[in-house]
């Protein structure tokens, strides 16, 4: 996986299955708490399972921001040193 | 590296009766934890049943073997942390449990062994899996459990009174999503 749409479509997965849906259902902009249910636990299972995944570690402040998966994306990728 | 029961007890912020682990067998901070937990009949669910109560009442409720289980998760996740939450006031809570199966049934006089591996570990957070058995015997299966802590300020065990209820369950996550 080194790709950005590689590195998406897995990072799609991780995200579609915290907040319970298919990965297509995940659109980019979709707003986590709007339009897909979610709250604050799910953002911590998230936030613990991209940690995880990526070994790497993510001040819980990033939630504030992370409500859609571009926003995730980008955490996740500046956080792990991706090129975008 | 085997803890006494004096810091199976120092590390789990339960109570009794809501100790449900006996003796800690094999403790790796960081990564497994092998502990053990004896079913009797003389627990509190246990009781009211008797000898019209069919032989699959007397097995073990499900939600107390993931409690004993996570029970397990809390002692390895403590001796992994840097700073005991006990110290911090903050309260481990299981927040989210998947891909959990059932294969069987504990009893009175079964001992429960759980094996905890320790998958991500964060200040606020833990992910754990694993299995508990009965004998050679595997009765669960855990693909993930996720513990998180809310702080409770000084309430916790050892001061006589009761830990505040936390009447939302929600973990702190100020800020999170919202």
């Amino acid at each position: 996986m080194t790709n950005v749409e590689d590195r998406k479509t897995e990072l799609r997965e991780l995200v579609a299955e915290v907040l319970e849906i298919e990965p297509d259902e995940l659109t980019d902009h979709g707003d986590f708490v709007e339009d897909y249910d979610g709250d604050s636990l799910r953002a911590i299972e998230l936030l613990a399972r991209i940690e995880r995944k990526y070994k790497i570690e993510i001040p819980q402040q990033e939630l504030a921001t992370m409500r859609d998966f571009d926003a995730v994306y980008a955490v996740t990728a500046g956080y792990a040193g991706w090129r975008s | 590296m085997r803890p006494g029961q004096r810091d199976v007890h120092r590390l789990l912020p339960h109570g009794h009766p809501m100790v449900l682990l006996d003796r800690v067998e094999l403790l790796v901070p960081g990564r497994v934890v092998e502990a053990s937990k004896a079913v009797t009949v003389g627990e509190p669910c246990f009781a009211g049943l008797d000898g019209n109560t069919p032989p699959e009442g007397w097995a073990l409720p499900s939600s107390l073997l993931v409690e004993s289980f996570g029970q397990a998760a809390v002692v390895l996740w403590q001796a992994t942390q840097d700073t005991e939450l006990s110290a911090t006031g903050a309260i481990p809570m299981l927040a989210v449990i998947r891909r959990c199966r059932f294969l069987g049934r504990a009893y009175p006089g079964d001992v429960l062994c759980h094996h905890v591996e320790l998958d991500h570990s964060g200040p606020n957070t833990a992910i754990v899996s694993g299995h508990t058995a009965v004998g050679q015997c595997t009765i669960a299966e855990f693909g993930e459990l996720m513990a998180v802590t809310g702080n409770a300020g000084k309430a916790g065990r050892g001061n006589g009174r009761p830990a505040p209820s936390r009447a939302n369950g929600n973990p702190t996550a100020e800020g999170a999503l919202r």
